[in-house]
């Protein structure tokens, strides 16, 4: 019948996971084409039963970490110079082939494969329109990327680069490598016009600012519902001993 | 306390950053220099709820799910070959690469080595040479009565010789392409050796189409920029406090949580 330590229990944990999640935005501050994420709480309603009053229990609302919600907003552009560093600055997302099949990323540092593949840093090789892999000639160097992803070189044009956009972003999953997999059923849709920048690289979109507020308040929060079961304790064991005595 | 761990992760990656930074600084004057970059990428992310999954109440279906990332790795320090810019030397057996190319070198293993470092000279037989005395190859021998010494920006070494109204041609130096630059393996001594990654030279004439020209009487000083460098540093430097604050706090939670009564 402990309802008011389980829901601040409910309260701590969920912040103890939102922590983990600011912590993660932190340490990729400087990684290229990442999207933080935040945690999104919700009451999840019980119905405590057995009680007296009112007729037919009383609603409880635990603390739910509902999902995380990740930020979408395209991160800061930063100008690098690399011929093959290649930033989306709208909407949209690379397609690369992997061994467990396409995958999207935020992040255009490409480099290229010895057999003149244009690969991501993991080596998967990024995908033309037409989804096959882009291949550049020996010798073929001065590449030019068009604002429209056409990539041409000395001896013409090469192919486009695929820019795909998705109905529900949200709901494609983060892989880590800065891969996102799209889950069956959210299949990518073409972008008609993306927007490209030869030599720039997207930085991350985390605000450093904003994640040190989110974690003093984290922090602070987490410590007032420490309080507060601290002070739920001492409110039972005062009843307790009050009982007792009155006996 | 997954917090404590994915900040550490942060804090590792940016003293590798700060590593890299300070090379690059160190090597801000020395000829033939490539600055490098460290590059991230986030590490695996754990599915507390997946995404699509149905919750509890009437069958509908999660917009999102709930992902916990674990935090960055080191994904790659890779060198960029951006052209330094070339500074006279008036040393006539100086040599810098306008554009593409590497110089060859062969090292006493018997392996060919790739430098941009075009600080050339004459060995006792009269070979040049780079600064360690391995010889630029092809091997081009200056015989020992030649008056002075002129290279085209074909590469070509043309030799005046007492006695002799028309300059001697010696021979042509080659420079070496690659399908992808960046993925020589540096050996130190500002050598580079040709990997998988990199793909197979492909030798060929400066000023050929794709290959860059050699200006002589110059040499190529790094492409680091040091107003860069100094904001990369401080950036890193942030970042790695920030990481660090993480920490502070989640020890603060934790130890809220151990006083706890």
């Amino acid at each position: 019948m402990d309802n008011a330590g389980y829901i601040v229990l409910s309260r701590m944990s969920a912040q103890l996971r939102a922590t983990a999640v600011i912590a993660h935005n932190v340490a990729n501050l400087d990684t290229p084409g990442f999207h933080g994420s935040r945690a999104v709480f919700a009451d999840h309603l019980a119905r405590a039963r057995a009680t007296e009053l009112p007729p037919g229990g009383r609603d409880l609302h635990f603390t739910w970490d509902r999902a995380t919600w990740r930020d979408t907003e395209p991160g800061p552009i930063r100008q690098t110079g690399n011929p093959l560093d290649i930033a989306i600055t709208g909407a949209g997302y690379f397609a690369v082939e992997t061994p467990q099949g396409e995958r999207y990323t935020r992040a255009g540092r490409f480099t290229l494969a010895a057999d003149g593949t244009i690969v991501d840093m993991g080596g998967n090789a990024v995908l033309s329109d037409a989804g096959r892999p882009l291949q550049i000639a020996p010798g073929d160097t001065e590449l030019t990327v068009g604002a429209d992803g056409v990539i041409s070189g000395r001896n013409g044009e090469i192919g486009r680069i695929r820019i795909v956009r998705f109905e529900n972003e949200q709901a494609l999953l983060a892989e880590g490598e800065r891969l996102y997999a799209a889950p069956p059923g959210a299949d990518p849709l073409p972008v008609d016009r993306p927007r490209l920048v030869q030599g720039a690289l997207e930085g991350a979109n985390v605000n450093a600012v904003t994640e040190m507020v989110r974690l003093t308040e984290e922090m602070r929060q987490f410590q007032f519902a420490v309080r507060f079961a601290e002070a739920e304790h001492e409110r039972q064991t005062s009843a307790i001993d009050r009982l007792l005595r009155r006996r | 306390m997954r917090a404590l761990h994915i900040a550490g992760t942060g804090m590792m990656a940016q003293q590798t950053n700060v590593e890299v930074i300070s090379n690059n600084i160190a090597n801000m004057n020395t000829t033939g220099y490539k600055r490098r970059r460290a590059e991230f990428q986030d590490l695996l992310y754990q599915n507390l709820r997946r995404t699509g999954s149905q919750s509890a109440e009437g069958g509908t279906v999660l917009p999102s799910g709930a992902q916990v990332g674990l935090g960055v790795r080191t994904a790659a320090i890779y060198r960029i070959s951006s052209q330094g810019s070339l500074q006279p030397t008036e040393n006539r057996f100086d040599l810098a690469i306008r554009g593409n190319g590497y110089f060859q070198v062969q090292l006493p293993t018997g392996e060919t080595a790739y430098t941009r470092d075009g600080t050339f000279g004459l060995s006792p037989e009269g070979v040049i040479v780079t600064a360690e005395g391995f010889p630029v190859q092809p091997g081009i021998v200056v015989p020992a009565n030649a008056r002075d010494v002129t290279i085209n920006v074909n590469g070509e070494v043309f030799a005046a010789i007492d006695g002799q109204v028309q300059p001697q041609n010696l021979g042509q130096i080659q420079i070496a392409i690659f399908p992808n630059e960046g993925g020589l393996e540096a050996i130190g001594d500002n050598l580079l050796l040709a990997t998988p990654a990199s793909g197979q030279a492909q030798a060929g004439a400066p000023g050929a189409p794709g290959f860059g020209n050699v200006l002589q009487g110059y040499v190529e000083s790094s492409n680091v920029n040091i107003v860069q460098e100094v904001t990369n540093l401080i950036t890193a430097q942030r970042a790695y406090e920030m990481n660090s604050r993480v920490i502070t706090a989640s020890d603060e939670m934790l130890s809220t949580l151990s006083r706890m009564r």
